[in-house]
C-alpha cells in the first residue's frame, strides 16, 4: 500500500518535482542557463481616453493575456504591465490618441520554468495562474508525502537498514541541527 | 540472456539503494521544501503580509575617525556580533534624512538596521525578525551565490544545493525503478500520464 502511493505520487508529480529542481539549479547557475528575454515591439490603437482598467482589458481582449501591474499616471499617458509568468507586455498608453505602444519580452523554456518556480496563491486574476497553483500546492505536499513515506518503506527494507540508518542517523541531526541553529542565532 | 537479465537485476537493485540513500540524505531539505511550498500558495500577498514589529535598542559607539563607510559597517557588524549578517555591499550604504548612516544587515532571520548617531555617539538597532515560516522560506531560497560568511549558514548552502540535485536524481531513478519494475501497472502509468498531460498543459496555455 505504502509503496503504492510513494509510486502513484511520485509519477504524478515528477514533471512538477523536475521544475523544481531545473529552475533551482538556473539560480544558483546563472551562467549555465541564459534567460535574456526576446524583446518585441508592436503598435495598437485603442479609443482615447480610457482609465488604465478598461485599456488593459481591450489588451487583453486582443491576446495580451496575464494580470495587470505597476500602473504609472501621467497628464498624457499611461504605463502599466501585464504581466504572466515567462511574458511582460509593456504598456504605454497615449491618452489623447489612443495609440499604444506594447513592448513585449519573452523568456525561454529555463525563465519560464524559473517564474512558474516563483508563483504563489490562489487569488490571481489570471485564472491559470490559480490552477497552476493548485498543481504546485499539491506538488508541495506530495514533497512531504514523499519524504515521510520514503523513510517507512526503507524501515521496511530490512537489508538497508544498517547503512540507511546510518545516513539518516548524519543527515537529519544535520540538516535540522542547522535549521535551530540558524534560527536562534541572536 | 540470463546474465543479461542478472545484470539489470543487480543494476536496478544499486539504483533503488542509491534511491533511498538519496532520499534519506535529503529528508530534511524534502520537509522545507514541502512547507515552503504549502505556505507559499496559502499565504496571502506578500506586500500585503504584516510586517514584524522592530525591536529597537541603543548602543554606545562612537566612530572611529577617518573609517570609511564599508569598514565602519564591518567594524560594527564585528563588534556587536550581528547573527548571521551578510556583509553590506558598497551600493547598499545609504543615509537617511538627517544624513545619519544607515546600515541594513540583512540574514535569514530578518533585517537588523543600523543607524549611526554621530553626535550622541550611539548606534540604533531595529530588529526585524521574520516569522518561522519566512525563514524556512528563505533558507530554502539561498543559493551557493550568496556571499554568506556565516559557517552554519554556508553549511546550510551546501546542503541545499546537494539536495537539488539529489532532487533531480532521486526523479530520474524513481521513473528507471518504475520503468524496471512495474512498467504494465494501470495506475501507475495513468498517474505519470496525467502529471506530463497536466503539466504540459499548464505550461502551454500560460506561456
Amino acid at each position: 500500500m505504502l509503496r503504492n502511493v510513494h509510486l502513484l505520487l511520485g509519477l504524478f508529480c515528477s514533471c512538477f518535482v523536475l521544475m523544481y529542481a531545473i529552475s533551482s539549479l538556473q539560480m544558483s547557475h546563472n551562467s549555465w542557463f541564459p534567460t535574456k528575454p526576446i524583446v518585441t515591439e508592436s503598435q495598437s490603437k485603442l479609443p482615447p481616453h480610457l482609465d488604465a482598467r478598461v485599456a488593459s482589458r481591450l489588451l487583453m481582449d486582443q491576446g495580451l493575456l496575464g494580470e495587470m501591474m505597476q500602473v504609472k499616471l501621467s497628464d498624457t499617458n499611461i504605463q502599466f504591465r501585464i504581466q504572466r509568468p515567462g511574458t511582460i507586455y509593456e504598456i504605454a498608453y497615449d491618452l489623447q490618441s489612443g495609440q499604444t505602444q506594447v513592448k513585449t519580452n519573452r523568456v525561454g523554456l529555463v525563465g519560464m520554468l524559473n517564474r512558474l518556480h516563483h508563483i504563489n496563491g490562489l487569488r490571481h486574476d489570471y485564472a491559470l495562474l490559480n490552477l497552476w497553483s493548485s498543481a504546485l500546492l499539491f506538488t508541495s505536499l506530495t514533497l512531504i508525502a514523499l519524504g515521510l513515506t520514503g523513510i517507512c518503506l526503507w524501515f521496511k527494507f530490512h537489508k538497508e537498514r544498517f547503512i540507511g540508518g546510518v545516513i539518516l542517523a548524519l543527515s537529519l541531526p544535520y540538516g535540522l541541527g542547522l535549521i535551530l541553529l540558524m534560527r536562534s542565532a541572536s | 540472456m540470463l546474465s543479461w537479465k542478472r545484470e539489470q537485476s543487480r543494476i536496478r537493485d544499486w539504483i533503488r539503494r542509491l534511491h533511498i540513500y538519496a532520499g534519506l540524505l535529503t529528508v530534511s531539505s524534502l520537509l522545507v521544501y514541502g512547507i515552503v511550498g504549502v505556505t507559499a500558495m496559502l499565504q496571502d500577498d506578500p506586500a500585503k503580509r504584516l510586517r514584524p514589529v522592530p525591536q529597537i535598542t541603543f548602543q554606545e559607539f562612537t566612530s572611529p575617525a577617518n573609517l570609511s563607510d564599508v569598514d565602519l559597517a564591518n567594524l560594527i557588524k564585528a563588534t556587536f556580533s550581528i547573527p548571521l549578517a551578510n556583509p553590506i555591499p558598497d551600493w547598499a550604504i545609504k543615509h537617511d534624512k538627517e544624513n545619519h548612516l544607515v546600515l541594513d544587515y540583512y540574514s535569514v532571520n530578518g533585517m537588523t538596521r543600523v543607524t549611526v548617531l554621530e553626535t550622541e555617539r550611539k548606534l540604533k538597532f531595529e530588529a526585524n525578525r521574520v516569522g518561522i515560516l519566512e525563514f524556512l522560506n528563505r533558507i530554502h531560497a539561498t543559493t551557493i551565490r550568496a556571499q554568506v560568511p556565516d559557517l552554519r549558514v554556508r553549511g546550510w548552502i551546501y546542503y541545499n544545493y546537494a539536495s537539488i540535485w539529489f532532487m533531480l536524481f532521486m526523479t530520474f531513478s524513481g521513473l528507471y525503478l518504475w520503468l524496471t519494475s512495474r512498467p504494465g501497472w494501470r495506475w501507475a502509468q495513468v498517474s505519470f500520464a496525467s502529471g506530463l498531460l497536466l503539466f504540459c498543459t499548464l505550461y502551454w496555455a500560460i506561456r
